[in-house]
């Protein structure tokens, strides 16, 4: 006679099953022989440092607040282009068009140059709240431990990290700033708009890189030596909010001298921007060495201490 | 066969602190115990074995390569379970051990599926998807022990595995140790303070004190008692009898007493053919003297490592018996 067929699952109830135990199941096959090339091994540590901000509410709440402004932006361009094609041939047309561009977006460097100094706050913000998340819990979780134990060189776990927070804001900088470009020569009366502003997509690729590797730099340092949130708030605020501050009061009172500039990290990058677009600025003549030289101390610094700090990172505590 | 690890004049100072040094030790593949108390040198020796710590002099090998400059292929080659807790907070033990098989050059993948099966094998499958920072300490343990295998290593280090975990939880990882090494064919390097874990399970063992290897070699052969040994614990100075006792052959070593106070215990090692009357004899002989030793106490002398460890560290770093 032949046996009944078993219920599904069934085979799970059966009485060897039952007695399975962690001694029973001794069986682990060999390691994959294929393997990526060494010289990617950063790829995993970036990866998953982006997972463990992007899988937190405060990243959405922040990328919301990014987006608020990329979308007020990418409307405006499209409200300007319904605008001007019903004012077409239209008497009094062009006129309020020139003021509505002149007021809102005109396609020039410094619309690109003052969409991504404003997202720029967004992206403090964001860095400050998850700069532990990203670098100051693997020294306080002692994960480095983890980390170094693998075949991982401290180059690459610095470049992973660096990765990692680069497209964090590369998300709410270049890549916004990049589709705001495209939109507005899309909605041009010709191509031309692309062919006649390379040096404005130049400007965007350049400052939003130096913006995200910049400010990259800067949080890694800064997380690596003060780890905790609140500790890496309050350093935040010191480089961005209280050094401005200062830095303009003095400037003031000194009659206009710029070298005290050079500690504000902001009109660094401010300058930077202006040398990419090709913008003329009065606020900020110092010789071009003094800011390229300064942005270079932050960064080594900050380059330094994340270096130093994961130096005395033995693999036994 | 391929040795496991090699250390030739090995060296590292801090300063001038002198945190490690070894002549030469040569270690074959099998379970070692790394023994030694807080300060003896396990960490740096850890630290240079896995290229993280460059040696002041001289030169270290593990599974055949340079560890200061082969740390990579050391490193892919070696699994290693921290002491403390190492994690990467916000993953879950999944996460967690899949990442260690990206790091060690494996695909998501496959990291993944071979994450699954570690775990499997561990005994972790209920809580794999849990976040690793808030699973108790004997889930966490062998999560570590999880991410040290994923790469399928020739050796695992272990630094004290079963730190905080209960008798029964001690019991399973040292027989998962034992497995590991019988069934799995992994080499095994145990760093501990606890001689019952490292009796348990290893073949050999390195005894470590204030940054000098002091002895090396099987844990049968250290063990070992030589034949007609016998402990004995005495009231009185011994040299009263202690010339006797030579006399007759018998060979006499002092164990370690508590600072400042005379030995009272001592191992006796009696000539062939002789039996204990002999030492009877020479006790009563010595007994009529000013000077007399009374023999208080008598057994069979039976090392096992805690007394080989507590002789041997007292014995200090004269007290090589190996290599």
């Amino acid at each position: 006679m032949a046996e009944e067929p078993l219920e599904i699952n069934e085979v799970d109830l059966l009485p060897n099953a039952m007695g399975a135990t962690v001694v029973d199941r001794w069986t682990l096959s060999s390691a994959p022989d294929e393997l990526r090339a060494p010289a990617l091994a950063w790829w995993p540590v970036a990866r998953i440092g982006l997972g463990l901000v992007v899988k937190r509410l405060i990243f959405k709440v922040f990328m919301v607040l990014g987006l608020i402004n990329f979308l007020f932006f990418s409307a405006m361009i499209y409200f300007l282009a319904g605008l001007a094609a019903q004012l077409k041939g239209q008497r009094f047309g062009e006129g309020p068009l020139e003021f509505a561009r002149n007021f809102i977006f005109t396609g020039t460097g410094e619309s690109y140059r003052d969409f991504i100094s404003g997202q720029n706050i967004v992206v403090m913000l964001l860095l400050a709240i998850s700069g532990a998340v990203l670098v100051g819990n693997d020294f306080r979780f002692r994960s480095l431990t983890f980390y170094f134990s693998k075949p991982l060189e401290r180059w690459q776990y610095f470049f992973g990290k660096l990765v990692a927070t680069s497209l964090l804001v590369s998300m709410l900088t270049l890549l916004p700033c990049l589709a705001l470009f495209v939109e507005y020569g899309l909605f041009g009366d010709t191509f031309d708009y692309f062919i006649e502003s390379r040096r404005i997509l130049f400007g965007i690729v350049a400052y939003g890189l130096l913006v995200s590797v910049g400010m990259s730099i800067l949080l890694l340092g800064v997380a690596a030596l003060l780890q905790k949130t609140i500790s890496i708030v309050m350093a935040w605020g010191l480089i961005f909010i209280f050094l401005p501050i200062v830095t303009e009061v003095i400037h003031e009172a000194s009659r206009g001298s710029h070298y005290w500039k050079l500690l504000d990290f902001w009109s660094l990058l401010q300058w930077c921007s202006n040398a990419f677009f090709g913008i003329e600025s009065s606020r900020f003549s110092a010789e071009p060495w003094y800011p390229i030289a300064a942005l270079a101390a932050w960064l080594g610094a900050a380059l330094l201490a994340f270096w130093r700090k994961t130096r005395a990172v033995e693999v036994v505590s | 066969m391929r040795e496991l690890i090699r250390l030739e004049k090995l060296k590292r100072l801090y300063g001038a602190h002198l945190a490690f040094e070894a002549d030469e030790v040569v270690l074959q593949p099998g379970v070692v115990g790394l023994l030694g108390p807080n300060g003896a040198g396990k960490s740096t020796l850890l630290n240079m074995l896995m290229g993280l710590l460059a040696p002041s002099a001289g030169r270290a090998w593990m599974l055949g390569f340079d560890a200061a400059r082969e740390s990579r292929k050391v490193r892919s080659r070696v699994g290693y379970m921290p002491e403390n807790d190492s994690f990467v907070a916000g993953l879950s033990v999944l996460q967690f051990v899949s990442l260690a098989g990206e790091l060690c050059g494996q695909k998501a993948v496959d990291a993944r599926r071979r994450a699954h099966e570690v775990l499997s094998l561990l005994g972790l499958e209920a809580a794999r998807y849990r976040l690793i920072e808030e699973q108790p300490t004997g889930i966490r343990q062998r999560a570590k022990l999880a991410q040290a295998l994923i790469n399928d290593p020739d050796l695992v280090i272990l630094d004290e595995p079963t730190n905080g975990l209960d008798p029964a939880g001690r019991s399973a990882m040292l027989e998962l140790i034992s497995r590991l090494h019988r069934e799995q064919g992994k080499s095994i390097l145990l760093s501990s303070h606890l001689l019952g874990d490292v009796e348990r399970v290893c073949d050999s063992v390195v005894i470590l004190d204030r940054g000098r290897v002091l002895a090396h070699g099987e844990v049968s052969e250290l063990t070992s008692s030589p034949a007609n040994s016998y402990r004995i614990q005495v009231t009185g100075s011994v040299e009263a009898c202690g010339k006797l006792l030579r006399d007759r052959g018998v060979e006499l070593e002092a164990l370690p007493a508590k600072a400042g106070a005379a030995p009272r215990d001592y191992i006796v090692t009696l000539p062939a053919g002789a039996d204990t009357r002999l030492l009877f004899e020479a006790f009563s002989a010595a007994g009529g003297t000013e000077t007399a030793c009374l023999l208080s106490g008598l057994q069979p002398h039976e090392e096992n490592l805690e007394t080989v460890f507590e002789r041997i560290v007292a014995g200090g770093a004269g007290g090589s018996m190996y290599g």
